[in-house]
């Protein structure tokens, strides 16, 4: 019998509710660790402007862009990471670990939709906020928003194209985290995403080849670069918001079929 | 010394068990050093004053290089060996070996790197090739400033990890520290780049001996009064650091309990 789309739904929602009722446990087991978090993620955000001052102390601007509007860039990154982080990359690290400990037998049992289960197993709320506000309050203090130049129109579109982006950027972990069904390990492909999903080039500032390749073959510089370049009016944002559609529903397509090729490539561990 | 080897030689092992990650972790570095190239070519293009991309893309090679020798790689991944272990209970497992328990840890955590040691060899050639033509006597100081950058780095490991005896996790706290290194020892960008006496002041502070230091000493043909003063700064706050950790780590120790082996 198909299922209706409210049965769809209600079961996606009700292991959503589940997830972030589980991962709430685990994130306050340890209540310091939370308190060393907020100090972890102030030292980061004070460091970073610290770079940028020092970096500013010797140029006037990069790539066209001042001091705001590198600290508004920042404050899109430091965004983008830390979403991309709750949502994404635990949840994909714990891919590869139920495959590598052999739990993803226990997993493909359960009669759950096993993609949508997987991908929101961890889902703390707990974290984005306490990761995410103290960053961006101590970075927004410091923009001067009205010279930035926004707009409402562009803001949408920003708006959109950093989800599309975020979107993006967890299709690419997902794919690193895949070898491992064929492998039994692929940790060190994922933190290479680590390091690529978090690039902080201003799009200006890239050569024409380096910038058609980092928005096409490895479109890692779309969520932040992009969004931002849209949002204070140095790229075309009609052009990079149908670009940016055109890839995450592509890349959809692609982690569809990548997802049944790597089921079909799974040997069970324990039967 | 054998079996220090011989538990090095394991976690060698361990890593092998997977080629095809072993080949990213070497990939991992080059990937890391282009962005930095990328981003560094965008600040030499627009800067006021003149800005040496090569001299800025060596020093960038040579920190990835330092920290694969000096424990730093993951932002002081040698806490999170130490941590783990404690917060497991695992330590007791290294406890009921007739061996010294740091030196053991060691061991182990430089098998998992190994791959990593032996490809930095190459970094290091490349910045022979960048930079032409350097001395031996810069190398020999180089080398004698990277021994105490993994003094210093090893007690901060030590210094961080025991707080896992108390609190048990700590991978916050090593992130809070790492963070503050990797702005204060120049591994983010060179000192050079700080105002003056913002420079003066942090080249009192251990951070500066942990990265900054060797790669300047390897770079530049200092004057031997200022490479004298660097060492002194570098071995004073290793005897005092080592000490220090040592202490702390002997007195958490005392009051280590766990269940089983």
């Amino acid at each position: 019998m198909k299922q209706s789309v409210f049965n769809y739904l209600k079961i996606r929602l009700q292991i959503l509710g589940i997830n972030i009722s589980n991962t709430f446990n685990i994130e306050t087991a340890y209540p310091a660790e939370n308190w060393a978090n907020i100090l972890s993620t102030f030292f980061y955000t004070a460091s970073y402007i610290l770079f940028l001052n020092v970096i500013f102390g010797n140029v006037n601007s990069l790539a066209g862009y001042s001091y705001n509007d590198m600290l508004f860039f920042t404050f899109v990154s430091q965004l983008s990471f830390y979403t991309l982080f709750n949502w994404s990359y635990d949840n994909v690290d714990a891919l590869i670990e139920s495959i590598h400990k052999g739990e993803m037998d226990l997993i493909l049992t359960k009669p759950l939709p096993t993609l949508f289960y997987i991908m929101t197993r961890k889902f703390s709320i707990i974290r984005v906020v306490r990761d995410c506000v103290l960053p961006l309050l101590m970075i927004g203090i410091l923009i001067d928003w009205s010279a930035l130049g926004l707009s409402l129109i562009s803001i949408l579109i920003g708006i959109i194209i950093f989800v599309c982006g975020q979107w993006i950027m967890h299709v690419f972990q997902f794919l690193l985290a895949l070898p491992a069904f064929w492998q039994g390990q692929s940790q060190a492909l994922l933190r290479l995403s680590y390091i690529l999903t978090n690039p902080n080039l201003p799009l200006q500032g890239l050569t024409k080849f380096w910038r058609i390749i980092l928005t096409t073959v490895l479109p890692i510089c779309i969520v932040v670069s992009g969004s931002v370049s849209v949002m204070i009016g140095r790229s075309n944002p009609k052009t990079m918001v149908l670009w940016a559609l055109c890839l995450a529903l592509f890349l959809t397509y692609v982690r569809m079929i990548a997802w049944k090729k790597a089921l079909r490539a799974y040997n069970s561990a324990s039967s | 010394m054998r079996t220090y080897l011989n538990l090095f030689h394991f976690s060698f092992l361990t890593i092998l068990a997977y080629p095809y990650e072993l080949l990213i972790t070497v990939i991992e570095p080059v990937i890391e050093i282009g962005f930095l190239a990328l981003f560094w070519n965008m600040i030499a293009t627009h800067a006021d004053k003149p800005v040496d991309l090569v001299n800025l893309i060596t020093y960038f090679i040579m920190v990835q290089f330092v920290s694969i020798w000096s424990l730093t790689p993951g932002g002081l991944g040698f806490v999170n060996f130490i941590g783990y272990r404690i917060k497991t209970g695992e330590l007791s497992r290294v406890l009921i070996r007739p061996l010294k328990v740091l030196p053991s840890l060691l061991a182990e955590h430089r098998g998992y790197y190994a791959v990593d040691m032996i490809f930095s060899v190459t970094m290091f050639a490349a910045v022979f090739f960048l930079m032409g033509n350097i001395a031996i006597s810069q190398i020999v100081w180089f080398l004698i400033f990277l021994f105490f950058s993994f003094v210093i780095t090893f007690s901060i490991c030590i210094l961080i990890g025991s707080i896992a005896f108390i609190t048990k996790e700590i991978n916050s706290i090593r992130h809070s520290i790492s963070h503050l290194i990797r702005i204060l020892s120049g591994s983010m960008v060179p000192l050079t780049f700080f105002p003056e006496q913002t420079r003066d002041l942090l080249y009192l502070t251990p951070f500066p001996s942990m990265m900054f230091m060797p790669i300047n000493v390897l770079q530049n043909k200092l004057p031997p009064y200022e490479i004298l003063t660097f060492l002194t700064i570098s071995v004073f706050w290793s005897i005092i650091l080592m000490s220090f950790a040592l202490l702390v780590w002997k007195i958490n120790l005392k009051k280590y309990e766990a269940v089983g082996i």
